[in-house]
């Protein structure tokens, strides 16, 4: 394939990947690569907008879109590492405009070529994994986002299919939250922490030794909990085991 | 002004458009046109068939007889009573059809009231949708007969069955027709989940319903 | 009931360390989840039902007014006594006078929202009149003194432990074993007499047929004939949302409501009241009086909180959310709990007396999906943060904390620079370790879990480093 058929992808990392596992970072960018994209990483990106809007700062999340759209809208696709992220663009940017209807040509735009990384490398790139190895029983969560707005649910478990020595295993109720949501975590901590830790409970039932998912905010809460419960699984982020990236302790923190 | 007034004021400043009456029925008949579309399909099962499925399943625990006449229905009235060891003590509906039968070998009470009960009431209909009896209240007898007894025996005519509740609502005569004061779709028997989610037969009601379904 | 949603807070603190609470919704709510699940599954047309539920339910609000007066017309032709209150005080004044016009001493009442929504117990302490809840939930929790927590099943805090140690104490014979079915059976025995002295019952409806004049009600107990029926006088108090055009619209929702519910194809009592004892009926009412009431529904219409006048009550939303599996019913300090109730408490009172309520939400749209009138719950709830906003709301701390967040993430350039060193501080606060245990302004993370150790360097950091790399070895 010469480089002017390539689709030209905008790659958004997500503030928390971008400070917390830029590791998921590179592991798309590999990925997106190896399935044929022409890739960037537009260096005026910062954040969705997501803590404003779901603070219901309507006003400044405008601000942040707008600035999104003229950063990423020159592009083929804009996609990012996170159902949760990616579903701001393309599914909630739309509530932001709503009283700026100027604007809203550029913004549908924008949101109808952004993907969430493993349904664009599936549904849209047709990418399958080879060459790849993982050894390990590991379970997975649906985090809400990618899966109630984005409808992610068989495209990782498809792209996980390729990987050697790889083993799923089921978690029971893995469309239920995990407490995560983003300010919620810290606004009520204390509820959060009762929903993660049945969460943690019914991964632990599992008895699989890896736990993934597509989104750092729901893993890093799962992993910090598994990690504060002194439990011995290991999480990864789904691009980092695709992208035969997944080494060290993982997400809850044991050591590079 | 009256809170009548002031209501009907609030929705007519919310909404503000005003539509003709023929306008809203056509709208609104049109949200239920095709109600194939919304029906659990049965196709292949006859009325009969689905009905005792249905009727008899675990959600809904009633048991089924099928009986050729009317004339029947006493002895399987009584059949039943001798299964589950009832005496034979029990209140029987007035009117027809019920009441012409020969109850000879029963000891008829008016006593409802008293707990522990058993009641024979006559279904106009029966849905094979959900396996729901169909009862309306009239000079025929309480209304109370269904749903104060432990046991209750319901006598059902194989004709009177129907597909669906929306087969029921044209049998009533349409909209203006003056209905009786009650019309009951009755699913089994008094439940509950309130404890735990539990469930739990014979809340407050019957506690067990037997369905004598008469072919001719 | 009081309304304590301002106490949101203390209310959780409370609940996260009741036992018997964890162990009342872990009892409930998994299994009410699995029983929707299966029979949704079996019902392929599922999918279409739901859409025209939410069709006709806009349509019938788009038309209330012409539906409220087809609806009037038709039950006073039945023989109903149609009333209208705007407020609940007006609704409590017409049941109280209907109570002592009646001579009332005692009165059956079959559980409805709405009626807990007015404060019908009020109103008829007001008439002197005894109260006898006949749902075993409303049994239970008039026994014990206790608020609902659930829509549909207003004890679900109640362990059967609990409800066996309230009926030992407070029925007239005691239970004959500590069993469930047992404590159903005491229930029985305690209410039956009641049922059938009662000089009035109460009723809601879960629909009302504005073709025919009848209000509806679906119970599993079969509780609501028989506070419908024994009493001379039967009252109906309805909510004006619950209209529906005509009985093949309540076929549809018929349908869905068990389902959603309870997980049951149908429920077992599905009864359409049309008026007064007829002449020559062997059993009714003398008297038949409907209460049709606002409280702020008018207010709703037109508004972006119009779609949650679709709701059926079958309290699905709060069988699926976390937050009320955690915290339970009583939390949310108001009738309505649950997904359902953080969008409806604050439309019912005020945005301030209910502050909490649509933040303590982590937006995971479960309740969305499961709603069988396809309510946008999480974007209301986040509509609601926005009129908190716009209304300064608040806290001045979190104001401060997003206010720096946005100052930095609408300025690359220094955002990259911030973050970089950020990661940087974090990962000298580390002090080698992997994990974090303990850091100030991330109390509310670390108090419950840890915090990775970030890698070195942001990704930008990283990024950036490595194209320089490449460049340079060019
Ligand atoms: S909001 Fe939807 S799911 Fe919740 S009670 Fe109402 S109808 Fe049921």
């Amino acid at each position: 394939m010469t480089q002017s058929e390539k689709p030209r992808v905008a790659l958004f990392v997500t503030c928390l990947v971008n400070a917390m596992r830029p590791n998921i970072g590179f592991a798309t960018l590999k990925l997106l690569e190896d399935a044929g994209c022409d890739v960037d990483v537009p260096e005026a990106q910062t954040c969705c907008g997501q803590p404003a809007f779901n603070s219901g700062d309507d006003a400044t999340t405008r601000a942040i879109a707008k600035q999104l759209i003229k950063t990423f809208g020159d592009y083929d696709y804009v996609v990012v590492p996170s159902g949760s992220c990616a579903s701001m663009i393309r599914t909630h940017y739309r509530d932001v405009f709503k009283d700026e209807p100027h604007w809203i040509e550029q913004q549908s735009a924008l949101s109808a070529k952004t993907w969430e990384v493993l349904s664009f490398l599936s549904d849209v790139m047709k990418y399958q994994p080879s060459d790849v190895h993982y050894d390990g029983l590991a379970t997975y969560h649906d985090s809400c986002s990618g899966l109630r707005d984005l409808g992610v649910h068989d495209q990782p478990r498809a792209l996980l299919n390729g990987v050697g020595g790889l083993k799923m295993t089921p978690l029971q109720d893995n469309d239920a939250c995990c407490g995560f949501g983003g300010t919620f975590c810290v606004k009520y901590p204390d509820i959060s922490n009762a929903i993660v830790t049945d969460k943690t409970a019914r991964i632990a039932a599992t008895g699989a030794d890896t736990l993934l998912a597509g989104d750092l905010g729901c893993l890093m809460n799962m992993a910090g909990k598994l990690s504060r419960e002194g439990r011995e699984i290991k999480a990864y982020h789904t691009v980092e085991v695709l992208a035969g990236m997944a080494k060290g302790g993982g997400i809850g923190g044991a050591g590079e | 002004m009256s809170d009548r007034a002031s209501i009907l004021g609030a929705i007519r400043s919310a909404k503000r458009t005003a539509h003709a009456s023929e306008d809203i029925a056509r709208e609104a008949a049109a949200l239920v046109a095709e109600p194939q579309a919304i029906q659990p399909n049965f196709e292949g099962a006859t009325l009969l068939d689905r009905f005792v499925a249905k009727a008899t399943s675990e959600r809904v625990t009633a048991t089924v007889d099928q009986v050729a006449t009317m004339g029947e229905v006493p002895a399987a009235v009584s059949g039943y009573l001798q299964r589950v060891e009832q005496e034979s003590s029990i209140c029987v509906q007035g009117g027809a059809p019920l009441e012409e039968l020969d109850w000879t070998s029963f000891d008829l009470t008016a006593r409802l009231e008293e707990d522990g009960r058993c009641a024979v009431t006559y279904a106009e209909y029966g849905i094979a949708e959900t396996g729901s009896v169909v009862f309306k209240s009239g000079a025929h007898g309480p209304i109370l007969m269904n749903f104060l007894p432990l046991y209750h025996i319901v006598v059902l005519r194989a004709a009177n069955l129907i597909g669906y509740s929306e087969d029921l609502w044209p049998l009533l005569g349409g909209a203006n027709v003056p209905q009786s004061r009650l019309l009951t779709l009755v699913t089994g028997t008094s439940g509950t989940a309130d404890i735990e989610a539990r469930n739990v037969r014979g809340a407050h009601g019957p506690k067990h319903m037997h369905i004598v379904i008469v072919a001719d | 009931m009081i309304q304590t949603s301002d106490r949101f807070r203390d209310h959780v603190a409370r609940a996260l360390t009741d036992d018997n609470l964890k162990v009342a919704l872990t009892r409930t709510t998994g299994l009410l989840q699995t029983r929707r699940k299966q029979v949704i599954d079996e019902y392929a047309e599922y999918g279409e039902a739901r859409k025209r539920a939410q069709a006709i339910k806009e349509h019938t609000l788009n038309h209330l007014d012409h539906y409220l007066e087809m609806f009037e017309a038709n039950a006073t032709a039945n023989g109903a006594v149609v009333h209208w209150a705007q407020t609940p005080q007006e609704a409590r004044r017409i049941v109280s006078e209907i109570c002592v016009a009646a001579g009332a001493k005692t009165a059956t009442r079959v559980k409805s929202m709405l009626g807990e929504e007015i404060g019908i117990a009020e109103a008829l302490s007001d008439a002197g009149v005894e109260r006898i809840e006949t749902d075993l939930a409303e049994h239970i929790i008039q026994l014990a003194d206790d608020p609902p927590s659930h829509i549909v099943m207003p004890a679900m805090h109640k362990t059967h432990e609990q409800v066996a140690d309230l009926f030992d104490d407070k029925h007239g014979v005691a239970p004959d074993s500590h069993d469930i079915p047992d404590l159903v059976g005491s229930a029985r025995r305690e209410l039956r007499q009641k049922f059938l002295n009662a000089d009035v019952g109460i009723s809601g409806a879960n629909f009302l047929i504005a073709e025919t004049g009848a209000t509806v009600t679906v119970t599993n107990e079969g509780n609501s004939e028989l506070t419908c029926t024994p009493p001379k006088v039967h009252i109906v108090t309805v909510g004006i949302e619950k209209l529906v055009p005509g009985m093949d619209h309540a076929s549809v929702f018929l349908r869905l409501l068990s389902r959603a519910a309870i997980g049951a194809e149908i429920t077992q009592y599905t009864t359409f009241y049309n008026g007064p004892k007829r002449q020559g009926d062997a059993d009714g009412p003398e008297a038949y009086h409907i209460v049709l009431v606002d409280n702020h529904r008018t207010e709703m219409l037109g508004s972006d909180l119009e779609p949650m006048l679709r709701c059926i009550r079958c309290g699905a939303c709060m069988n699926h959310c976390p937050v009320y599996a955690a915290v339970g019913g009583h939390a949310y300090g108001a009738v309505y709990p649950g997904p359902m109730g953080s969008v409806l408490t604050p439309a019912l009172s005020s945005l301030e007396a209910a502050k909490d309520l649509p933040n303590a939400c982590t937006l995971n749209g479960r309740c969305k999906e499961v709603c069988p009138v396809n309510i946008p719950l999480p974007d209301m709830l986040r509509n609601l943060r926005a009129r908190q906003w716009d209304a300064n709301l608040p806290t001045r701390v979190s104001k401060a904390a997003l206010g720096a967040w946005s100052f930095l993430a609408k300025r690359p350039r220094l955002y990259h620079l911030v973050t970089g060193l950020g990661v940087h501080g974090i990962r000298l606060w580390a002090f080698g370790r992997s994990r974090i245990k303990r850091m100030p302004f991330a109390g509310g993370w670390v108090k419950h879990r840890d915090l990775p150790r970030p890698e070195k360097g942001s990704f930008m950091q990283q990024y950036n480093a490595s194209l320089h790399a490449t460049r340079n070895r060019k």
